[in-house]
């Protein structure tokens, strides 16, 4: 063989082996990526608070797991116990029997922070958040189970916003472990910042029996602890509000955050064309009409980030987004562009914290 | 022995470029397999765990194509797998969440008909995790 | 023709040749021991194997058993001056070697020419990191590591085994001397150095 001839072969022979090992090498790396959550990941999924839970918690301890997701339901249901408004012997149901007593009613420490922290976000927004909207909210039915929504008595929405109490309705004694509420004030409902408390709380819960990473989530309300299976972060979609099985993007950047999500697109009904959400405005007694179609708020605590959406959401896409911005937390609102939300086309408008954390992709991303 | 007589090897065979493409080769092959099993799921056939209230009422098979109705706390509601995916059809609640969260159809994906306390979630098998997300806010 | 003195002379000069051989030859895979592992890798525990290139030319040209000597020699001093003696990565290393090393003089002896430099090299590399791999598994109780790296293991055997083969190779032709160990000409008619 001579000189070039011998080259040549080398060449060849050389090229089919780097192609062979790259060929390998290729597979590999895509096995190897999901062979990076070489933790074991457990999962468990409950009924709680009327609604589901989802505990993910990534964890060598198998047992250890187990007690977390059994000390979470335990303390879902003793907290829906506190705050179901449709049961009458919750502690939130006699709170509301006591309204116009002349003694302040003892409370639980539970029912002291929340309450605590639902009037101090009232404060900050001006009101656009509400917790004395139960009679409105049995009123509009979203919240039972048994019959579906229709549009109640406009004369009896009228009576009832306009009887909201305004801030001295509620009265926070000794600390707050005592409650007195004066006659004229609307009943207590705190439906979905309890569900926030919830998710709270279960952190803190898997926390404290020395889980590291875990993520919660209580009917879309999401709390997490430590980072994914990535290594790095939790991966949370934001779901589209008018595809399914579509989302608008992926936060996976902020560690130990809470996210919650308020929008038109799960509790609603359509009547005429027009669509009546359970996020009402506690202005007008209906449900809010500033054209928002979804927030999504991540904050320090799930209670906070789901009142701040629904305060965000009743006010607007502009005002919304600068009530979250002049609160330091990051916040999205998308919104219908012509006001319309049923044909309009969809913008969004976020703080800027949120935008280095997500770029909302309008179209929608596709889940699977 | 003091005198060997030293013959030099040749460096590369025929028996070696067989020997080289034969590993390689088969390694690439066995990985590729794993690799298209695992995207496509067939290293275990899908699996539907649906349950109401702490119960599993029933567990499906998701290579079949089945509709399943079940009795949940106020009716009925009915689960149709088709195609590997799963969604739920008329639902006896007011609002109509779980049928209008769509269709399920990686494994950890669960959807809830929560006033009837029934849930249905995928298990084993199928490409795992829903894109690589963990969880959604909603 | 060999009177007893010639016959002396020439059994210390084998003597000698060898023991000049085994110690030039090791010296020679220790530099390369710390060339290899001084650089930079993908994955820094599968090694290029750059000595292994003076143990397979030995085992060619000078038979198994000085190239035993000079294989096992350097793993040893080349733990001993990485502080390694009697560690786990002693161990993994001594292992890795024995096995590579008995696979490829079992390849020489009976094998060869089939089987080119090429080969022996892979199969020996290949050999040595999975040794290491089975043992770090059996180390950690995990057998999971094997799934997870075995492509790695086989790329990296063909990668770097192709390479010592062919550095092997030229190495025995451009220094035969070294790989067979007749580093003193021989004076007398019989004996020849190819």
């Amino acid at each position: 063989m001579n000189v070039t001839a011998r080259w040549k072969t080398r060449l060849i022979l050389v090229l089919i082996l780097v192609l062979i090992a790259a060929g390998i090498k290729v597979l590999g790396k895509r096995y190897l990526r999901t062979g990076e959550n070489s933790v074991a990941s457990y999962f468990f999924d409950n009924f709680a608070m009327g609604t589901v839970l989802t505990v993910k918690v990534r964890t060598d301890d198998k047992s250890l797991a187990e007690k977390g997701a059994e000390l979470a339901s335990a303390e879902l249901h003793r907290i829906h116990k506190i705050f179901d408004p449709n049961d009458t012997e919750s502690e939130i149901s006699s709170l509301n029997r006591s309204r116009g007593s002349e003694s302040a009613i003892s409370v639980s420490p539970d029912m002291a922070r929340l309450l605590g922290e639902a009037l101090r976000i009232r404060n900050i927004s001006r009101g656009n958040f509400e917790p004395t909207l139960g009679e409105l909210i049995r009123l509009w039915g979203f919240s039972n189970n048994s019959h579906r929504p229709e549009i109640p008595d406009p004369l009896r929405i009228a009576v009832l916003a306009d009887s909201l109490g305004g801030a001295g309705g509620i009265e926070l004694i000794d600390g707050a472990s005592s409650v007195r509420i004066a006659a004229q004030t609307g009943a207590l409902d705190v439906g979905g910042i309890a569900k926030g408390y919830g998710v709270d709380r279960v952190v803190d819960v898997l926390a404290g029996i020395g889980i590291k990473n875990a993520l919660v989530n209580l009917g879309g309300e999401i709390g997490v602890l430590g980072v994914g299976s990535n290594g790095r972060s939790w991966r949370i979609g934001v779901q589209h509000p008018r595809k399914q099985n579509c989302h608008l993007g992926v936060i996976d950047q902020v560690e130990g955050m809470f996210i919650a999500t308020s929008g038109d697109y799960e509790r609603f009904f359509l009547e005429k064309g027009r669509r009546y959400h359970h996020i009402l405005d506690p202005a007008t007694g209906y449900p809010a009409g500033r054209g928002t179609v979804s927030v999504t708020v991540i904050a320090s605590s799930c209670l906070v980030a789901d009142a701040l959406a629904t305060a965000a959401f009743v006010m607007g896409p502009e005002q919304g987004i600068r009530l979250l911005e002049s609160l330091g937390v990051h916040g999205l609102v998308v919104y219908a562009q012509d006001g319309d939300t049923e044909s309009g086309r969809l913008a969004y408008n976020a703080t800027r914290g949120f935008l280095q954390i997500m770029k909302p992709e309008l179209e929608g991303l596709p889940i699977n | 022995m003091r005198q060997r007589r030293f013959r030099l090897p040749r460096l590369f065979t025929f028996a070696d470029l067989v020997l080289l493409l034969a590993v390689g080769g088969a390694s690439f092959a066995f990985y590729g397999f794993r690799f298209w099993q695992d995207r496509f799921g067939l290293t275990e056939p899908g699996r539907l765990v649906v349950q109401t209230g702490e119960r599993v009422v029933a567990q499906l098979d998701l290579s079949r194509d089945t509709t399943l109705s079940v009795e949940g706390v106020l009716g009925e509601v009915t689960i149709v797998v088709s195609s590997h995916r799963v969604s739920f059809v008329n639902a006896a609640c007011p609002l109509k969440i779980c049928e209008k969260t769509g269709e399920i159809s990686r494994r950890g994906e669960i959807i809830v008909c929560a006033p009837n306390k029934v849930l249905a979630k995928i298990a084993g098998g199928g490409p795992d995790d829903s894109g690589g997300l963990d969880g959604i806010s909603r | 023709m060999n009177n007893i003195s010639e016959q002396r002379a020439e059994d210390v000069r084998y003597r000698i040749e060898k023991l000049s051989l085994v110690a030039v030859a090791t010296v020679f895979e220790l530099v390369l021991f710390v060339l290899d592992s001084a650089i930079p890798k993908p994955i820094p525990w599968i090694k290029i194997g750059l000595a292994n290139i003076v143990t397979l030319a030995l085992l060619v040209g000078a038979g198994w058993r000085a190239a035993a000597a000079v294989h096992f020699l350097r793993i040893l001093l080349g733990a001993v001056f990485r502080g390694g003696l009697f560690t786990p990565f002693f161990l993994l290393s001594f292992s890795g070697g024995a096995v590579s090393f008995l696979v490829m003089a079992a390849v020489v002896r009976w094998a060869v020419p089939f089987v080119g430099f090429v080969g022996i090299s892979f199969l020996g590399a290949l050999a040595h990191n999975f040794t290491q791999l089975i043992l770090v598994a059996i180390a950690l109780s995990d057998i999971t590591v094997i799934e997870l790296l075995w492509p790695a293991v086989i790329f990296f055997s063909l990668l770097y085994g192709c390479f010592s083969g062919y550095s092997s190779y030229h190495f025995c032709r451009r220094v035969p001397q070294l790989a067979t160990g007749r580093l003193i000409p021989a004076r007398t008619k019989a004996a020849s150095s190819a």
